[in-house]
């Protein structure tokens, strides 16, 4: 970052490459569209470029455990710096108005289910999404931060700037939302 | 020490709190609430409800694109420059409008320095006593202005 902050174009590419993966996939599940992920990249990558000359290492930081090799703890901090931008401008994309994506449609593949596997099996992707959408945009964005790769509650609240306790009480109304909108689909299909 | 929730109640919260996949949980819980899922039909239900939910959840999560490192990088280069030069542009253009505010607030000011001039001068004028010609001053008071007034009435009005 120290580098990217004086101005090194290859610093900065090193660092879009080496986050610019999960960077996406974070962006994926809080917009809710892969289509706007790229974008939504690139503009957070932007910041990063435009902010490093002033970027510093948080206080607050410094007392998250992150469980991480002792040269991690950097990396550990630019994380949390780059999630919190990433989700902030995750959740101004999602709310945008949505227009519908014909690329991001799954194709039919040969081999798969049949047909009325594929339409139930779409049915209840719609109702996961709906809701999904129908939660509070704090309790969404907590419930898929918190299940995102190896995340914790910890990293979770940080990205969200939120304390975990904070955090936690959202996780708990958006999983009790949930259960209540899709008990049918949460019983034991046994 | 950990505290680990007795009650169903107590479970259901803790699932809902850190969810259904042990390997998520704070340190140490996964071991000591295998036994009560192990012996307990309603809790371990309860896990596997909070396991399918999560499950659920990530099925209907769109897959995340390919990251285009290249493209996106240059993208975001060529926006950054773009950024940084009309930020360098939008300074100038306010140091630009700063001086020219200046220059505007002395134009305004100018004819409230006139009046007050003129104001100054017109007090010392008062001050002093003095009149154009070196004539004396005609000073009446409230019963002569009005005798004076009924004097020129009665003598414009006479036949």
């Amino acid at each position: 970052m120290m580098a990217v902050g004086a101005g090194d174009a290859r610093a900065f590419e090193q660092l879009a490459t080496r986050h610019g993966g999960w960077a996406t996939q974070l962006a994926t599940r809080v917009s809710g569209s892969a289509a706007d992920a790229g974008d939504i990249v690139q503009e957070a990558l932007i910041r990063v470029w435009m902010k490093a000359p002033s970027w510093r290492v948080e206080p607050d930081a410094l007392a998250i455990n992150y469980d991480a090799a002792p040269a991690a703890p950097k990396l550990a901090r630019f994380r949390t710096w780059f999630s919190r931008i990433l989700v902030n401008l995750s959740i101004d994309q999602r709310r945008r108005p949505v227009h519908a994506d014909i690329d991001a449609s799954p194709e039919p593949e040969s081999g798969a289910p049949s047909a009325l596997e594929q339409v139930a099996a779409s049915e209840t992707r719609a109702r996961l999404k709906q809701a999904l959408a129908s939660l509070p945009e704090r309790q969404r964005t907590a419930l898929l931060l918190c299940q995102f790769g190896d995340a914790t509650n910890l990293d979770a609240a940080a990205a969200m700037g939120v304390t975990v306790g904070a955090l936690e009480s959202l996780l708990v109304r958006a999983r009790r939302a949930l259960r209540a909108e899709l008990a049918d689909l949460l019983e034991d299909p046994r | 020490m950990i505290s680990v929730p007795q009650s169903l109640d107590a479970l259901q919260d803790f699932l809902d709190m850190h969810g259904g996949d042990p390997h998520r949980w704070p340190a140490g819980f996964a071991e000591a609430l295998a036994p009560r899922f192990e012996a307990d039909p309603a809790a371990r239900a309860m896990l596997a409800r909070a396991a399918r939910l999560e499950a659920l959840i990530e099925a209907s999560l769109d897959s995340a694109p390919v990251f285009d490192a290249r493209a996106v990088i240059a993208r975001a280069e060529r926006t950054a420059q773009v950024s940084s030069l009309a930020a360098q542009r939008g300074a100038q253009k306010e140091t630009r409008r700063d001086a020219m505010r200046g220059v505007s607030l002395r134009n305004q000011l100018r004819p409230l320095l006139a009046l007050a001039a003129s104001l100054f001068l017109g007090f010392l004028v008062g001050a002093s006593g003095w009149m154009p010609g070196g004539r004396p001053m005609l000073v009446l008071d409230g019963a002569e202005i009005v005798a004076l007034a009924a004097e020129s009435f009665s003598l414009e009005e006479a036949p």
